[in-house]
C-alpha cells in the first residue's frame, strides 16, 4: 500500500511549483493580516489531490492497479490515507503561517487556528463524500455531483433560515463546540464512506 | 507437463448481449499461447477475467492449480501484465515507477528494472507523456518483467509498433520463455508475430473458442485449396470448412492437408498462414 500512497504523492509533486507559488503568496498576504487566507492551503491541496483521480482515470490506472497484489483492497485504503496526509500537511503549514501572522500582527492565534481547523475538517468531509461518487461514476461526474450537492444544501439552508428561527442557545452551543462537532462529523462520514467506496471498488469492473 | 492456467466452463455476459463462453482452456507451463480473433471477439474479456478486472458469471479459473480468487494476491506476485492502454498516470517517470513498485511487489528487482530501461534506451527521469508509443510499450514490458514473474499476460503488446521494435519485443518474449517454468499468454492482431513465437494458438470468435491447437500442427494440418468456379463444384461439401469467392477463383479452407492433396491431385493446395485461417474462418462462407 505504501507504493500506492507514493504514487499519489509523486503525482502531486508534479504540481509542487504551483502549490509553492500559492504558498508564498498566501504567506505574504497572511502576514498582512488577512484571515480568509487561512482557508487557501487546505482548499488548494484538496483540489490537487482530487486531480490525482483525473490522472488515474485518463490512463485507466484503476484497471491496471487491479493486476497488482492486493490491488482492489489497497487502492481505496491508500486514497483515504493519502487524502488525510495531504490535508494534514496543508493544515500544518497553515498553522505555521497562523503563528507567524499572530506574532506579526498581535492577533488572536485562537481565531486563526479555528478557521484553519474548520477548513481542514470541511475539506476532509468534502473528500469523504466525493470518494464513493468518484469511484462509482468517475471524477467528472463526481465533481458535478459535489457542486450540485453543495449548491442545493446552501440554497436549502438559506431558504430554511428565512422561515425557521433557530434558538440562540443552539447557535451558541454549535459555535462553542464547533471543533468537536466537525471532528465528529468527519469520523461519522469517514466510516460509511470508506466501506461504501470499498464495496463499490470490490465490485467494479473495468 | 504442469498447467499454468486451467479454465473450465467460464461464462461472462454483458447487458448488451455479448457473451463469452462456455470457455474451457488449458495453458501448459513453459509455453507461449497466442490468442487470436477479430475485434470484439472476446480476447480482452478473457484476459480481464483472468486478472479479475471483470467478474466471471460462472466457471472456474485456476492458475498453477490454485483458485485465482482465493489465492489472488499471492498469484499476482507471480504475474506480469501488459494491458492495452492501461498503465500508470503519464505524469510519472520510469524512476517514479521503480520507487512505487518496490513497495508493491515483494520480488521487485530495481537493478533488473534499470537494466531493462538501459536495454530499451528509455530515459529514467522523463515523464511518460513525452514517450512515443513504442517507448511506452517497452516501459510497460520492463515494468511487467522486473518482479521476475512466472506468467506474462499480454494484451496486444505489439500493436501499433514498427517492425523493428516488434522484433525486439518478440526476442524478449523468447528470452523469457527460456526458463521452462515461465509461460506467456499473448493476444495479438498481428498473427505473423504469433507465427514467430507461439507454441499454441487459441482462436476466439464471437465469445467462443473455435480453435485450440499447437501452432505447428495447425499450420501443417490446414491448407487453402485454390480452384476456379467450375472445379469448385467438384469439391465434396464435407471437405469444405469455409470458402471465399474472388473474381477468378475460389479459396477453400480444408483440413487434413496431406490427405486432401492425394484426393485432389490436380488442384493447388497452399500452406496456410494464421491470418488466412482467421479470415477464412470468420468471413468465409460455409
Amino acid at each position: 500500500m505504501l507504493g500506492l500512497i507514493k504514487k499519489d504523492m509523486l503525482i502531486i509533486k508534479g504540481n509542487l511549483k504551483f502549490i509553492l507559488i500559492i504558498f508564498i503568496i498566501y504567506t505574504i498576504i497572511s502576514l498582512q493580516d488577512n484571515q480568509i487566507m487561512s482557508t487557501i492551503l487546505p482548499v488548494i491541496s484538496t483540489m490537487s489531490f482530487i486531480s490525482t483521480f483525473s490522472y488515474d482515470e485518463y490512463n485507466k490506472w484503476d484497471a491496471y492497479a487491479i493486476t497488482i497484489p492486493k490491488g482492489r483492497e489497497n487502492v481505496i485504503k491508500s486514497k483515504y490515507i493519502s487524502g488525510i496526509i495531504i490535508n494534514s500537511l496543508a493544515l500544518m503549514l497553515t498553522i505555521a503561517v497562523a503563528i507567524l501572522t499572530s506574532i506579526n500582527n498581535n492577533n488572536s492565534l485562537k481565531e486563526l487556528l479555528e478557521i484553519s481547523f474548520i477548513t481542514y475538517y470541511a475539506m476532509l468531509l468534502l473528500q469523504f463524500i466525493m470518494y464513493p461518487i468518484i469511484f462509482k461514476y468517475g471524477v467528472e461526474k463526481g465533481r458535478i455531483a459535489i457542486f450540485v450537492g453543495v449548491f442545493s444544501t446552501v440554497m436549502s439552508l438559506s431558504i430554511l433560515k428565512k422561515y425557521i428561527k433557530i434558538p440562540k442557545e443552539i447557535i451558541l452551543l454549535f459555535t462553542n463546540h464547533i471543533h468537536l462537532i466537525f471532528l465528529l462529523a468527519v469520523i461519522i462520514i469517514l466510516i460509511p464512506s470508506y466501506f461504501v467506496t470499498r464495496k463499490i471498488y470490490q465490485q467494479k469492473e473495468f | 507437463m504442469k498447467n499454468a492456467i486451467e479454465i473450465k466452463d467460464l461464462v461472462k455476459s454483458y447487458d448488451n448481449k455479448f457473451e463469452l463462453g462456455k470457455i474451457s482452456l488449458t495453458i501448459p507451463s513453459g509455453t507461449i499461447v497466442g490468442l487470436i480473433g477479430e475485434n470484439g471477439a472476446g480476447k480482452t474479456t478473457l484476459i480481464k477475467l483472468l486478472l479479475n478486472i471483470i467478474k466471471k458469471d460462472k466457471g472456474t479459473i485456476k492458475i498453477w492449480n490454485k483458485d485465482y480468487l482465493q489465492e489472488e494476491s499471492n498469484l499476482k506476485e507471480e504475474i506480469g501484465v501488459v494491458l492495452d492502454n492501461m498503465f500508470f498516470p503519464e505524469v510519472l517517470t520510469p524512476k517514479d515507477i521503480n520507487s512505487i513498485m518496490k513497495d508493491i511487489y515483494k520480488k521487485w528487482d530495481s537493478n533488473l528494472y534499470k537494466n531493462y530501461l538501459e536495454k530499451f534506451k528509455l530515459p529514467i527521469n522523463k515523464k511518460i507523456n513525452t514517450f512515443s508509443k513504442g517507448m511506452r510499450k517497452k516501459l510497460e514490458l520492463a515494468t511487467a518483467l522486473s518482479h521476475n514473474p512466472k506468467l506474462l499476460i499480454l494484451d496486444e503488446p505489439t500493436s501499433g509498433l514498427d517492425p523493428v521494435i516488434r522484433k525486439e519485443l518478440l526476442d524478449i518474449f523468447l528470452d523469457f520463455i527460456q526458463n521452462e517454468e515461465n509461460t506467456i499468454l499473448i493476444s495479438s492482431h498481428i498473427t505473423t508475430d504469433l507465427e514467430t513465437i507461439a507454441d499454441k494458438i487459441v482462436f476466439i470468435d464471437q465469445g467462443r473458442i473455435v480453435l485450440d491447437d499447437n501452432k505447428d500442427d495447425l499450420l501443417e494440418d490446414y491448407g487453402i485449396l485454390k480452384c476456379d468456379i467450375a472445379d469448385f463444384k467438384t469439391i465434396e461439401k464435407q471437405d469444405i470448412i469455409s470458402y471465399t469467392k474472388n473474381k477468378y477463383y475460389y479459396e477453400i479452407l480444408i483440413k487434413n492437408k496431406e490427405e486432401k492433396k492425394k484426393k485432389y491431385k490436380e488442384k493447388t493446395i497452399d500452406k496456410i498462414t494464421l491470418e488466412n485461417l482467421m479470415v477464412l474462418m470468420i468471413k468465409g462462407e460455409k
